[in-house]
């Protein structure tokens, strides 16, 4: 039988340990294990022998770290010492019986990946794409991806391996005491993106003792529906000069990794401290257990790189606010690449209740899919809320829903014969959750039944192509009554058979439902109410309308899914409805921005603008105030945070400005274009944020290139748009180098450009040196710098 | 854990001045946020070493070329090399602030700091009562004096940070999490008391210089 059939239906042994083994052979800390695939090839043979001659059905071979970036001192290319090592591995089977599986083992880069690390999503796949393609082509028979601590790191890994392998994938993941990822996941939200990206079965390794693990394991069995596999470590480890020790022993581990066998895992084995004589005696105690066959689950859920929003119990919130349709702000924003405001938008939502985030940044003339990497990517690294990706364009699409960190639900399929076949492959590729349109060729069908169909036929072709109906959502489309008074109940029919008689969860867009009438919120919000009473699992609304939320609420209540009614009471209660506030009008601008009021600066800044123009808003009341905060500063008077609270509340100002502007049409003159980035190598960005915040507040045009950044795309930027300043920041000494290169090819590329530079290991004395125009050596002394730079 | 308020002054620039209750309240509220949602996580070990006439230090294979820390660490035969960080949770927040409020970011990633290095003072006094007739040099970390910053990969390998407690680094020696830590901290035979954790480093200009540091 092949080890996918055996999988699931009896317990199967892993081996132990092969970095302890080397230790005690005299592997030195920092030495490449892998290496003695080569120097050493008869102790790694030695060490396999041991494990197989101990019983176990899998071998791992000695390739945890065998990755590029890993291997980049040695002599050896990748494929080199994985052939050698899955070759080691295949001869010890042979030699000995003959009947067990060779797992090709597959580690962690080292790095963490952007944007919260600096290894690229793509760079990470290709590392292990070509790990893959390296013990595929050696004849492995099954991959191991282990140890693994990151969920993207995993997404990466798994699909190099879907895509370049057809052999068995297991993985298995690191868990602290707390029973977390280090990257902050939890079992669910592991479950929810390894099932999603077809794995064959999935568990934990390393980090905790069997005695620990046995404590996870009733959480992994509630949620996962693929064979289970856990490799403990001989207890957790505590360091005793200068060696690393466990403390559980054979007969101990044997004890607990039987209760495991008979708990729900199907695969077991050990991971550091287990020696052949720990396996041995695991095999002996647990011959003869039968496994528990995993079962199916059917929960509907999907997540980002840290939290699962599971669907079924009450009305899931998604916040329909990051779209531009309807609305001139949004647009604007997109258009400028002015990702702050999407981002803002963004973090309200899921203040005010949003528990996923719609994201579409869909807009004539505008590059989709960078532009929604961006907005995905970018949402992704402030926020752990699920995004639902919203597009039409099959590009954007895919790489948003390659790039998403976490299990994505995507926004749309519909009935269409193109539609299906274009979207529900990728949707199966990328492990998404999918929103399901009921329209087709011939539109949106006017009857209840006539959309029913049309959802039976997008679920019917999704099991075609192996997406399972939990993993679809249905929207029966919501059409204003004021064109047909049928219209609510026909999506609402429609949306009752489909969740409560197909079991298909659904979804529906609410404010349709009123457009052409007069105060809309409160058909919206009676429409949003019956759609609940009736099952419906999400509702695409708007979470700062009062009106929509307090129906959530109240239903919530009414339904018993809040139990004890405590999210209603902790919302209403003690607390008067939110109005709008009245405008403030006794203090003026000036104080509200010397003060840090970022809301009164807001206020004052809406109301003042109604009575002079902008521009002068701007060069007499606000200008004069931040130069006011910022003299205090340079005086000692005047310390960073107040500093700051006066530039957010000036920023409060400027959005009031702005949103006049665009309501009369007009665009804000602004002084002159600043490109700031962090250098390349440095990833410390709030120094330039700072700097960025101020510059707009003088009102520069800022373009943030952000951290990291190649020297060529500041280049190109300066050229492209013609801009003449640029600053750069830079905090360690190890990337004060790539400041000055920057410069250098700035001098070379882009001349008659000034250079004005920051950062906490910066002197004056080493701008000099680099060749800067400008040591800027607080907040302020870039605004000043930039004011003589524009002025002359 | 007690974060030192005047720390955290001391990274927003007050350079001793007292600051406004607008802005303690504000730290007061930051603080008590990130103590609600922050699990700082640790390891450390203990290893022989020989410190070298020529400026170099020996931990096993491990050979780190520091005048400094040599002296720093003269008389000792033991060493503790230590890792800690606040997690991934302190970055996102700091980013999302940086997005949101400048001003609160600003706040977060001083009380962050003065939180991971309170955090590191608890596990010297944990570490200080584990050894029996050594005492505890003041903690040194790569990118002091001449102890190059590339050591931090040493140390992190060493101590297995990656899996253990998830400190990675960038190809340019930066760690992630950003708020993280790696020290060597010498065990002598002799007491010594030290200086104040900034008062050994040769950088005098250092903006962040303790008062008490130039002491010597």
């Amino acid at each position: 039988m092949t080890f996918k059939e055996r999988l699931g239906k009896e317990l199967l042994f892993f081996d132990g340990a092969m970095g302890t083994a080397l230790q005690d052979k005299g592997l030195t800390a920092g030495e490449l294990p892998e290496l003695w695939n080569i120097t050493q090839e008869e102790i790694i043979f030695g060490i396999h022998e041991a494990y197989l001659k101990s019983g176990c059905d899998i071998l791992k071979t000695n390739t945890f770290g065998a990755n590029r970036l890993k291997l980049q001192d040695t002599e050896y290319p990748v494929s080199h010492i994985i052939s050698a090592a899955v070759k080691i591995a295949k001869k010890a089977v042979q030699e000995n019986s003959g009947e067990a599986y060779v797992a090709f083992d597959l580690g962690p880069t080292g790095k963490l990946l952007a944007p919260f690390g600096d290894l690229d999503f793509e760079a990470a796949y290709e590392i292990f794409s070509e790990m893959v393609i390296a013990g595929t082509k050696s004849g492995a028979d099954i991959i191991l991806i282990e140890t693994m601590s990151d969920l993207y790191e995993i997404k990466a890994a798994l699909l190099a391996a879907k895509e370049n392998s057809n052999l068995p994938v297991i993985v298995t993941f690191t868990l602290d005491d707390a029973g977390k990822l280090l990257t902050g996941g939890d079992i669910l939200t592991a479950v929810c993106l390894i099932e999603s990206l077809g794995a064959d079965a999935l568990g934990l390794n390393c980090g905790l003792g069997p005695n620990q693990m046995k404590k996870l394991l009733p959480e992994l069995t509630r949620y996962c529906s693929l064979p289970i596999a856990i490799n403990p470590n001989a207890g957790v480890p505590t360091i005793l000069n200068g060696k690393t020790v466990f403390d559980v022993g054979p007969d101990r581990f044997a004890g607990d990794m039987a209760e495991l066998g008979a708990g729900g895992a199907h695969v077991i084995g050990g991971c550091c401290g287990t020696t052949p004589a720990h396996i041995a005696k695991m095999i002996q105690k647990c011959r003869g257990i039968v496994v528990k066959p995993p079962i199916i689950k059917s929960l509907t859920a999907v997540s980002s790189y840290s939290k699962t929003v599971a669907f079924g119990d009450g009305t899931v919130i998604i916040g329909e606010r990051l779209n531009p349709t309807g609305k001139p702000r949004m647009k604007q924003a997109l258009r400028e690449n002015d990702m702050e405001y999407l981002y803002n938008e963004g973090l309200e939502q899921i203040n005010n209740g949003a528990t996923i985030l719609d994201v579409n940044v869909g807009l004539p003339g505008i590059d989709e899919p960078a532009v929604l990497q961006y907005a995905v990517t970018g949402l992704q690294s402030i926020t752990d809320t699920p995004l639902q990706i919203d597009t039409a364009d099959t590009k954007a699409m895919e790489r948003a829903l390659r790039l998403y960190n976490g299990k994505p639900l995507l926004n749309s399929v519909c009935g269409k014969e193109e539609s299906l076949h274009t979207v529900l492959p990728l949707v199966k590729k990328y492990g998404a959750a999918v929103v399901g349109l009921t329209l087709d060729e011939n539109g949106i069908p006017e009857t209840a039944q006539g959309r029913i169909e049309i959802a039976e036929k997008i679920i019917k072709a999704a099991e075609r192509y192996g997406i399972h109906k939990k993993d679809i959502i249905i929207d029966t489309l919501t059409m204003t009554i004021s064109t047909g008074q049928e219209n609510a109940k026909t999506t609402l029919d429609a949306m009752d058979y489909i969740r409560n008689s197909l079991g298909v969860h659904t979804v529906l867009g609410v404010s349709n439902v009123s457009f052409g009438l007069p105060e809309r919120e409160h058909i919206n919000a009676s429409f949003f109410t019956q759609a609940m009473s009736r099952g419906l699992s999400a509702g695409i609304v708007n979470p700062l309308s009062s009106a929509m939320m307090n129906a959530y609420y109240a239903c919530q209540a009414l339904s018993g899914v809040d139990i004890n009614c405590s999210r209603y009471v902790e919302k209403f209660a003690l607390k008067s409805s939110p109005s709008i506030k009245k405008p403030v009008t006794e203090m003026s601008l000036f104080d509200a921005i010397v003060s840090g009021l970022r809301e009164k600066a807001g206020v004052c800044a809406h109301d003042l603008v109604q009575e002079i123009s902008p521009l002068e808003v701007i060069n007499r009341h606000l200008v004069p105030a931040l130069d006011e905060v910022g003299r205090g500063f340079e005086q000692n008077l005047v310390f960073l945070p107040q500093l700051l609270m006066s530039a957010e509340a000036a920023k409060a100002a400027f959005e009031s400005i702005k949103l006049h502007m665009l309501r009369q049409g007009g665009v804000q003159e602004k002084k002159g274009k600043i490109i700031l980035a962090t250098v390349k190598g440095d990833i410390h960005d709030i120094g330039k944020n700072i700097i960025k915040v101020l510059l707009e507040n003088y009102n520069f045009n800022v373009i943030d290139l952000g951290k990291n950044v190649e020297p060529t795309l500041i280049v190109e930027t300066a050229l492209k748009e013609k801009v003449t300043l640029i600053g750069l920041s830079a905090l360690m000494t190890t990337t004060v180098v790539n400041m000055e290169e920057t410069i250098r090819i700035l001098r070379e590329m882009v001349p008659g450009c000034k250079v004005m530079v920051g950062g906490a290991v910066l002197t004056q004395e080493y701008a000099d040196k680099i060749g800067a125009d400008f040591y800027s050596k607080d907040a302020m002394g870039s605004v000043h710098y930039a004011e003589k730079v524009f002025t002359h | 854990m007690k974060i030192q308020q005047k720390e955290i002054l001391r990274y927003l620039g007050y350079g001793g001045k007292p600051a406004d209750s607008a802005v303690l309240e504000r730290i007061d509220a930051i603080k008590k946020e990130l103590e609600a949602c922050l699990t700082p996580k640790s390891v450390y070990g203990k290893w022989s070493c020989e410190v070298n006439a020529d400026g170099t230090v020996a931990i096993g294979n491990f050979i780190i070329k520091s005048r400094t820390l040599a002296d720093h660490i003269k008389d000792c035969e033991y060493v503790i090399l230590l890792a800690a960080t606040l997690g991934a949770e302190a970055d996102t927040r700091i980013r999302r602030y940086s997005v949101t409020n400048i001003g609160k970011a600003a706040i977060t990633q001083a009380v962050c700091t003065a939180m991971i290095e309170s955090y590191c003072d608890d596990l010297e006094c944990r570490i200080a009562g584990e050894q029996e007739g050594l005492y505890l040099k003041s903690r040194f970390s790569p990118g002091y004096g001449d102890f190059s910053i590339t050591h931090q990969k040493d140390i992190l390998n060493f101590l297995e940070c990656g899996k253990r407690i998830g400190i990675t680094l960038t190809d340019n020696f930066m760690m992630i999490p950003e708020k993280s830590v790696t020290a060597v901290i010498g065990l002598s035979k002799k007491q010594d008391g030290h200086k104040g954790k900034c008062g050994d480093c040769g950088n005098l200009q250092c903006e962040f210089r303790k008062e008490q540091a130039y002491d010597f």
